[in-house]
């Protein structure tokens, strides 16, 4: 156990025996992986983990835990998805506790028939801005190294999209494990009414995709969720940050940051200066 | 039982792929992916599993049911597959298949576009060396060394592959090329024998349950543990869609160049429309609810309904699930 393990898990307890908090959002082992845990009893801390494969985004949960104080491990990624979150109306920042936990970039996840054997950290990671949620109410400092990266290329630069396209599976894991995904009727699940059909494979794919871009320009927090949940290991993070650059170029604005800075389409005046 | 060398191997491959379509893993990016090979070489047997389970070549993500001309009042109906031989296929994956048959060739209403597949299609499966550390085929009797949907099953030994006719289709490819096969000797068969042997205990070794304790899962159904299972599930359709074995489908309709599509293609009982009727109801309104039912259906009604579980263990969703959802809880509790 790392002394930031043993941090983050006398903070839980606390908050869980103080009952500032109902339940705690974090990571737990299964096999030699991670998955999220939800901790509700002091005596279940030790199951809490905290390392370079917590690659998951737990904001994702905390629109349906909204009626509930619930206390959340949070990366940098995960705390600025966060703040999007307060900003869109969708989590109530007093009902939330926020853990920082010090990040520095996370592994790629073992995937079923994988013949890499060496861990490689992510391609998102790389292009991480901040390494600490802008909103916290604990820090745990990870006091460690960046992660070992035992890959010996650079990242991929496929830039077929089209071809990386048509091995989509339309899992929807990509969706779902996106915090910021939170439509209740999705345009893209393709049931009524139809906009982009649902069986229409492989014509609809691009428009899937294209839609979901869209939707995320300006809003990702680049948290990589969806690439590392994607099955046929779509890099989508890599076009999301591709919209978002432009998004900064154009706008100077750069999601999650901030909790006072406005999302620009929420204050864009037709014909005005904004 | 047969024995084939290295060298017979090759030239069989090489005879296959001059005479008729060969599917065999090929390793693309990083994983094993099942594709159309044009030469011998190109097919890479030293894989642990595809990523993707051969599926989509019974079942693809999409076809079309038929197409209708209004202007022309034309119907065209798209049938038939291409005569194939599907190479390397890992026993639990064709054990899947067997299911398929049990389900989708029931008769009165066997699936014609399934059954026209499946008659084309020649599976050869390979025995499993190494089992992945997320494998549990044990548990439903599909593999590792033998499968139940295939033709003909190798498993790799010392200098060759021993050679087993399932079918008789399996059977008439042997004939073929019958010069290239000789008689088993009793060498090759201990070595089978002691394969076989230490494989089953390794994967006892790992998970061991009751298969008919298991089938009484729904009537014995844990709510607290679906409930906190449950928690966790994001209701994405990965599960579903990387299965060997979901074969739940849905149709769509759409206009396309001048003519009216209906299209057939894979639906997921992970999705919160799934049940939802066109009157509003649903019968399956929680998330609790679609997350037991993945179980319930794989484990206590398809085994009750059709005699074989509907699971075969392969692994996929234990591995790729985003955020660890994992069968194996479910049968340790309950097998």
């Amino acid at each position: 156990m790392s002394r930031a393990e043993e941090e983050l898990r006398s903070i839980v307890r606390k908050l869980l025996e103080r009952k500032d908090v109902e339940l705690v959002l974090g990571y737990e082992y299964y096999g030699r992986s991670v998955r999220p845990c939800f901790v509700s009893k002091p005596e279940e801390v030790e199951r809490l983990v905290w390392n370079s494969d917590c690659w998951f985004n737990l904001a994702t949960y905390l629109r349906s835990l909204r009626s509930r104080r619930v206390g959340i491990v949070a990366k940098g990624c995960d705390g600025r998805s966060i703040v999007e979150l307060v900003k869109e109306n969708q989590v109530d920042r007093g009902s939330i506790v926020v853990i920082a936990v010090e990040c520095n970039g996370v592994f790629k996840p073992f995937k079923y028939g994988s013949t890499h054997v060496g861990r490689r950290l992510a391609d998102y990671c790389r292009r991480c801005v901040t390494r600490v949620s802008p909103v916290a109410d604990y820090l745990v400092k990870k006091g460690g190294q960046a992660p070992e990266d035992e890959n010996t290329v650079a990242g991929d630069n496929a830039s077929d999209w089209l071809s990386l396209f048509r091995k989509c599976l339309k899992c929807m894991a990509c969706v779902k494990a996106c915090p910021l995904c939170y439509c209740t009727e999705c345009s893209i699940e393709g049931f009524k009414p139809d906009l982009v059909h649902r069986l229409r494979v492989p014509q609809e794919l691009f428009t899937f995709h294209l839609t979901r871009a869209l939707h995320m320009a300006g809003r990702c927090v680049e948290c990589g969720a969806c690439e590392s949940a994607c099955p046929v290991e779509i890099p989508l993070t890599r076009l999301y940050h591709e919209l978002n650059e432009w998004f900064r170029e154009n706008y100077g604005y750069a999601p999650g940051m901030s909790l006072s800075e406005a999302p620009p389409p929420l204050v864009f005046k037709e014909g005005g200066e904004d | 039982m047969l024995f084939l060398d290295e060298d017979g191997f090759k030239r069989l491959l090489e005879q296959l792929v001059s005479n008729i379509r060969v599917i065999a893993p090929v390793e693309t990016d990083g994983y094993f992916e099942f594709k159309t090979i044009k030469h011998g070489g190109e097919a890479s047997l030293d894989y642990s599993n595809t990523r993707l389970p051969p599926k989509r070549f019974f079942l693809p993500q999409r076809e079309v049911v038929f197409k209708h001309d209004p202007k022309t009042r034309a119907l065209h109906e798209p049938m038939g597959g291409l005569e194939a031989v599907l190479l390397g296929v890992r026993p639990c994956d064709a054990s899947a298949l067997n299911i398929f048959d049990s389900v989708l060739l029931k008769p009165p209403n066997p699936d014609p576009f399934y059954e026209s597949r499946r008659r084309s299609i020649t599976v050869v499966s390979l025995s499993c060396a190494k089992p992945r550390e997320e494998c549990f085929c044990n548990v439903f009797e599909a593999g590792p060394i033998r499968g139940s949907g295939e033709d003909i099953t190798l498993t790799r030994i010392t200098g060759g592959f021993l050679v087993e006719a399932r079918s008789r289709r399996g059977q008439s490819l042997v004939e073929v090329s019958a010069s290239l096969f000789e008689e088993a000797g009793p060498e090759h068969l201990e070595e089978y024998g002691e394969l076989t042997c230490r494989l089953t205990r390794e994967m006892n070794s790992r998970i061991e349950i009751s298969r008919e304790r298991l089938v009484r899962l729904e009537a014995t159904l844990d709510e607290g543990f679906f409930q906190q299972a449950a928690q966790r599930c994001v209701e994405c359709s990965l599960c579903s869609f990387t299965c060997p074995v979901c074969y739940c489908f849905d149709t769509e309709d759409y206009f396309e160049k001048n003519a009216y599509v209906r299209t057939k293609g894979w639906d997921t009982c992970a999705s919160t429309l799934f049940t939802r009727m066109a009157s509003g109801l649903d019968p399956r309104v929680s998330r609790v609810d679609r997350f037991c039912h993945r179980f319930c259906h794989k484990l206590s009604r398809i085994p009750m309904a059709f005699n074989s579980f509907g699971c075969v263990g392969c692994g996929r969703c234990v591995s790729l699930c985003p955020v660890g959802v994992d069968i194996r809880e479910v049968l340790k509790r309950w097998g």
